[in-house]
């Protein structure tokens, strides 16, 4: 799994955290059952505080997609399967929608206006 | 197939197969046309300094060469052959592996051969089996034999044609100056590996109870193998491997053994295809006979890094593109290229 961050960036470091590992499990780079690294590894790799790494993962274990047990650490959850099976849409959409000429922001603009 | 890879392949059915094999055959004529002369019953074992402790017929000599010897040969040449097949698209046309295979076969053959040769010929002609002499000297021999035609056997054999890279050095992830970035994944050991080392637990817990039901003193030395094996087939199970702007980190999940390499002392990182018996003669923490080192769990994709040591390291892992593509851009080339642009 890869994540990526960019301290730069205005958008909330834990988000970012959290959306690398989302595109991890979208992307199949990591299934259900598998271990994530300990926040204190990920912190560390990343020189960002271990807190903001358990808040990542508090926020992805509130999507279901990520379970917090203590002495096991986090794995990706059962219910993060369906994500998985849509990355494939996803990419089929966001290839449609290049050729279209829109870009990945706007398409993902749309896709929340559509989903309210 | 190319050229190159004929000749080795060439070269190891002769060193490897024909020659051993006459060498078989001949001792075992002479040891027939022996025959004859032997006491009966003939001397079989000696147990170093003084004469024979072990008696029994004396056909059990050219069974022995021909079944054990010639058994010997056609077993690695059929390891040889399964771990060379042509159709294969996974499997090298040729490896170190197959040429020490064929190195060790000619020197088993003519081990075999004269230590046989000899406990037979000092038995011609005596009347009774007991008189035969000691044979230490000629033992150690055969050991002398076994290594020097080993170590000709190698160097008969051309060397090891060099494998095209199967892909070039990887291209640097983009980082933005503000990115920082981290990869991790475990890595475990493919079904081959841990079938081949389950058996050989098998094969050494079993030797060790036997050994024990025979109350052999004995029994701790395969006893002790066999712990040893075991720590080290439960330290190759899985690896955890991580690429951050520190390096490249492959640990054990028991914690030992471990590889750290710092991003400085990275010189170049490719995705290579690995073959664990070809290139390193099994699965674990295995070091190859080209010189690189590392984890070799399950045959395919993994992640080499050459250091600027000169040493080279390699880890069987998925998505070895990403670690790599990551890890080059934490080298010191990715970071002067970065910085240049």
């Amino acid at each position: 799994m890869l994540i990526r961050i960019d301290v730069d960036s205005p958008r909330p470091l834990f988000e970012q955290v959290a959306a690398a590992i989302r595109a991890d499990i979208a992307a199949a780079r990591i299934a259900p059952g598998d271990r994530l690294p300990a926040a204190r590894e990920v912190a560390a790799a990343l020189d960002i505080n271990q807190h903001t790494v358990l808040h990542a993962y508090q926020q992805l274990r509130d999507e279901g997609l990520v379970d917090l047990r203590r002495g096991r650490g986090a794995t990706v959850a059962a219910s993060a399967a369906p994500l998985a099976e849509l990355s494939h849409d996803i990419r089929a959409l966001i290839a449609r929608a290049v050729d279209l000429g829109l870009s990945p922001a706007i398409l993902a603009a749309l896709v929340e206006e559509a989903a309210v | 197939m190319t050229d190159p890879v004929r000749r080795s392949r060439t070269a190891f059915l002769w060193i490897g197969v024909i020659v051993p094999l006459a060498v078989l055959t001949v001792s075992t004529l002479v040891l027939l046309a022996w025959l004859p002369e032997l006491p009966d019953p003939a001397a079989t074992h000696w147990s170093g300094g003084g004469g024979p402790d072990g008696f029994g017929p004396a056909w059990t000599y050219p069974a022995i060469l021909a079944g054990v010897g010639g058994g010997l040969v056609v077993l690695l040449w059929l390891m040889v052959l399964v771990s060379h097949r042509r159709a294969s698209p996974t499997l090298p046309a040729w490896s170190a592996t197959g040429r020490l295979l064929g190195a060790m076969s000619l020197g088993i053959a003519g081990m075999l051969s004269s230590m046989i040769l000899v406990s037979v010929g000092v038995q011609r002609g005596l009347a009774d089996a007991a008189d035969a002499p000691d044979i230490t000297g000629w033992v150690l021999l055969g050991f002398v034999l076994l290594a020097a035609l080993t170590v000709l056997g190698w160097f008969l054999q051309p060397p090891v044609p060099p494998t095209a890279p199967q892909s070039e050095a990887v291209e640097p992830l983009p980082l933005a100056p503000g990115e920082r970035a981290m990869w991790a994944r475990t890595a475990t050991m493919g079904a081959a590996g841990q079938v081949v080392l389950a058996l050989a637990l098998v094969a050494l817990v079993a030797q060790t109870a036997v050994l024990l039901a025979q109350s052999a003193d004995s029994w701790w030395i395969t006893g002790l193998v066999t712990v040893l094996l075991a720590a080290f087939v439960a330290a190759g199970l899985a690896v955890r491997v991580r690429v951050d702007p520190a390096g490249l980190v492959v640990r054990s999940l028991l914690g030992w053994p471990r590889t750290t390499i710092p991003a400085a002392a990275v010189k170049a990182v490719r995705v290579v295809r690995i073959d664990p018996f070809g290139q390193f003669g099994g699965w674990g923490w295995r070091m190859g006979l080209d010189g690189r080192r590392g984890f070799v769990l399950r045959a395919g994709e993994g992640l080499e890094v050459a250091r600027t040591d000169g040493r080279v390291f390699v880890v069987t892992v998925d998505d070895a593109a990403t670690a790599a593509a990551l890890l080059a851009s934490y080298a010191p080339a990715g970071r002067a290229s970065e910085e240049s642009a």
